[in-house]
């Protein structure tokens, strides 16, 4: 009876401890991420403080971290975040969505392809960051402009995803669907779009990373508002403590993007894990 | 007689190349026919248009005494890879994800069947070969089809497991009547499950052999069996 007591407490005791070991697994692996972000923090913070680095040139973290508290109070940092915000939010929809909608033609269609395609993969090697000035001289400075730059920055990497996405469908699956009796809709929508997901989703991926690159790029050739004037602005008045708070913000809202992407993937795609 | 199944004069040529070449058949209703025969000899091209997923060049397929012109509805077939779709789970696998009440039970009484029930909830990368093939029977009789097509669903699973896929087959099909069609490349299966074996060689269909031994499990029944496999042997090997 003793024995079997003291078996139970044993079995009970390797269960708390495994059930502790992952747990803290479970944390490390969330917190591991972080460990780099956070080194560098700390070595910049300490090289800034020792005078390895002059200040003037390069503030340390807790004074980029001041003076974005600072804009903050002042109302300037939210009100530009949100143009920012905006602008590339606008042009991915449209532009992403655009090169959702074309794919999908283009990967369903062989008549479509035949017309669209050749012409789309000529435009797709055209360097959109080069279509700055001609957009300028276009749309002029205002936002049309800066949102049909991200527009069109998102539309490519879209495109070719879905595209792909949708002509590299198992072609058994779908003659399995058509032999089970599907409709063209419900093989679109059971085996065709479910089976290009994953490549639809690298392309949301890519489309969000070009976003942010195209938006900082044309916020600081012509813009009079947003993250990438403050920080033109800010250089104009040698601001070095604003240039680095709109750098840290453009990377922070790059991890968001890449978070948004994961979590749809998770959502989507969990069938793969 | 009216056959329930009729092959008449089919050819089938792609490109420059015959894959079939003049074929006959009749099968009846219940039945359970197995092609056997070399690979590329055009047994599976055979399969392929009394599904109705290829026209043939010439001639006609009846079933029922309509002609099969498009996707036979009243077919069902099973693939050598299972082709199950990877993001739906084992019971979505079966309704195509449909959320009628009457579909989804008639799934898990199926899953019941084929002792999968335990399974219903996971996607199929979780299930062995054998389990994937059980998944796709289930999803090809969902329908009550008249007319079962199995295209070599056996060839890549283990011995064992193979023999137990094979009764599983059988059971069924006898049970609730559905008349079968089986292609494969090994003998010994087609003489072990159907009561009509077809011998197809370079795209023609060369023999038509009734196995009265289907099913006899006595020892003169499966002394009788293997002397069909070696028959069947000879014929392919030998015209």
């Amino acid at each position: 009876m003793d024995q079997e007591i003291s078996l139970n407490i044993n079995q009970e005791t390797t269960t708390t401890n495994n059930v502790t070991h992952q747990h803290s697994k479970r944390k490390l692996d969330r917190l591991l991420p972080w460990l780099i972000p956070v080194s560098l923090v700390i070595l910049w913070q300490v090289a800034v403080s020792t005078k390895l680095i002059d200040s003037s040139f390069v503030p340390a973290p807790s004074a980029v971290i001041a003076q974005g508290v600072s804009l903050w109070q002042s109302g300037e940092l939210q009100k530009n975040i949100c143009i920012s915000l905006f602008r590339a939010s606008v042009g991915f929809v449209i532009g992403g969505g655009s090169g959702l909608v074309l794919g999908l033609v283009n990967g369903l269609s062989k008549t479509a392809r035949a017309t669209l395609d050749s012409t789309v993969q000529m435009l797709r090697n055209i360097p959109h960051l080069a279509l700055i000035p001609v957009m300028i001289l276009v749309l002029g400075i205002g936002e049309s402009a800066k949102i049909s730059l991200v527009a069109i920055g998102c539309l490519f990497p879209m495109y070719i995803n879905t595209y792909h996405g949708i002509t590299s469908v198992d072609h058994g699956l779908i003659e399995m669907g058509k032999s089970y009796g599907l409709s063209s809709w419900a093989l679109l929508r059971k085996i065709i779009l479910p089976s290009a997901l994953p490549s639809i989703l690298m392309g949301v991926r890519y489309a969000l990373g070009v976003m942010w690159t195209t938006l900082i790029v044309a916020e600081t050739v012509s813009a009079d508002s947003g993250i990438g004037y403050m920080s033109t602005n800010a250089q104009q008045f040698m601001n070095m403590k604003t240039i680095f708070l709109c750098i840290t913000i453009y990377a922070l809202l790059g991890k968001l993007s890449d978070v948004i992407a994961k979590t749809f993937e998770q959502i989507y795609l969990d069938w793969r894990n | 007689m009216l056959k329930y199944l009729t092959v008449n004069n089919v050819s089938k040529v792609y490109q420059a190349k015959t894959a079939l070449h003049d074929a006959n058949l009749e099968v009846d209703r219940g039945s359970f026919v197995a092609i056997v025969g070399m690979s590329g000899s055009g047994k599976t091209t055979l399969l392929r248009m009394i599904a109705g997923l290829e026209q043939p060049t010439t001639g006609e397929i009846r079933q029922n005494d309509r002609q099969v012109t498009s996707i036979n509805p009243q077919a069902r077939c099973m693939f050598q890879d299972d082709r199950l779709l990877p993001w739906m789970t084992v019971s979505e696998n079966l309704t195509f994800g449909a959320k009628d009440k009457e579909q989804r039970a008639r799934a898990q009484r199926l899953l019941e069947t084929m002792e999968l029930m335990e399974f219903s909830n996971y996607y199929p990368t979780k299930l062995s070969g054998g389990q994937r093939q059980r998944v796709a029977l289930a999803r090809a009789l969902m329908d009550n089809p008249e007319l079962l097509l199995l295209d070599e669903p056996l060839g890549a699973l283990d011995a064992l497991t193979r023999l137990r896929m094979q009764d599983l087959i059988l059971k069924i099909t006898n049970e609730q009547k559905i008349t079968t069609m089986l292609v494969t490349h090994d003998v010994s299966e087609a003489v072990r499950m159907a009561n009509r074996i077809i011998v197809v060689k370079n795209s023609q269909i060369l023999r038509q052999l009734d196995n009265p031994y289907q099913g006899v499990d006595n020892e003169n029944g499966k002394l009788r069996r293997l002397e069909l496999v070696d028959e069947v042997l000879d014929i392919i090997y030998h015209g």
